[in-house]
């Protein structure tokens, strides 16, 4: 993932409040991918993230004009996006029966390692992928933004719209139960191996 | 260990759209500022009116003290 330096960052901000469309360009480069899968593991459902990802672009563009000229790119599209990703939970109240599709969420046209790191990673992936997809939307956000995004605890925090001190909390409760939900997945695999072998 | 997970792609095809619609957006918002606004062209107008009334008021508040005091 590479970062954007600061001096990068506020060029493209004034010139995405001229409306310059190379800035957006290069922009929606940089932060379309990331975007897109920090929405489909918080919604669990591409169809939904990709909706929410047109959206949170649209809404950036109208809002270009009135942009501060020291915007940060990072908070302020991850901001957009989580607060459409809210409203559209309101809106719709699915978020607790909504359906885990995992398979739906495997990336497509991904490089091809060799056939067993491909098992090894996709298996991995997969255990990782369904334990942060059990756990309840708030953690997810936090894991998402600090784990994948590298953002600070305090960035993270200005995107859920809570103190950083908070966020280091939900983080910490997070992690743990991530680390839970992966053990319990450990012990069922072992449990079935242990079945299959008797 | 979160942070082997990949990045997810977006369809390619809806990333086009997406980025179309924003071309054109951004391009009207250019044209929106180039030319004055119908809010401003009213309020300009609005402004020469009422200093154009209050002209002709002074005027007349003028010309009726001339003829009050020049009775004296």
């Amino acid at each position: 993932m590479t970062a954007m330096d600061r001096q990068t960052e506020l060029i493209l901000v004034a010139e995405l409040r001229a409306g310059s469309e190379a800035a957006f360009d290069r922009i929606h480069v940089e932060f379309n991918g990331r975007l897109f899968s920090f929405l489909a593991r918080l919604a669990r459902n591409r169809d939904v993230a990709e909706d929410l990802l047109e959206e949170t672009w649209l809404r950036v563009v109208d809002s270009a004009p009135r942009l501060r000229s020291d915007t940060r790119l990072g908070p302020f599209l991850f901001t957009v996006a989580r607060n459409l990703y809210v409203s559209y939970c309101r809106s719709r109240l699915i978020e607790d029966s909504q359906t885990v599709d995992m398979i739906g969420l495997w990336p497509l046209g991904t490089p091809k390692p060799s056939p067993f790191e491909s098992t090894v990673a996709s298996e991995t992936g997969r255990r990782i992928e369904a334990a942060l997809a059990s756990l309840p939307a708030s953690y997810r956000e936090a894991l998402l933004l600090t784990g994948i995004e590298g953002m600070r605890p305090a960035e993270a925090a200005f995107v859920c719209g809570m103190t950083p001190e908070a966020m280091r909390q939900r983080l910490s409760r997070a992690r743990a139960a991530l680390a839970r939900r992966l053990d319990e997945q450990e012990d069922r695999v072992m449990a079935a191996l242990k079945e299959a072998t008797t | 260990m979160i942070e082997m997970l990949q990045l997810l792609t977006p369809d390619p095809h809806r990333t086009r759209r997406t980025s179309a619609l924003c071309h054109e957006r951004l391009a009207r918002q250019r044209k929106y500022a180039a030319t004055p606004s119908r809010f401003t062209q009213t309020y300009l107008v609005e402004r020469a009116l009422v200093c154009g009334f209050c002209l002709v008021y002074m005027s007349c508040v003028a010309l009726v003290a001339f003829e009050v005091l020049g009775g004296f």
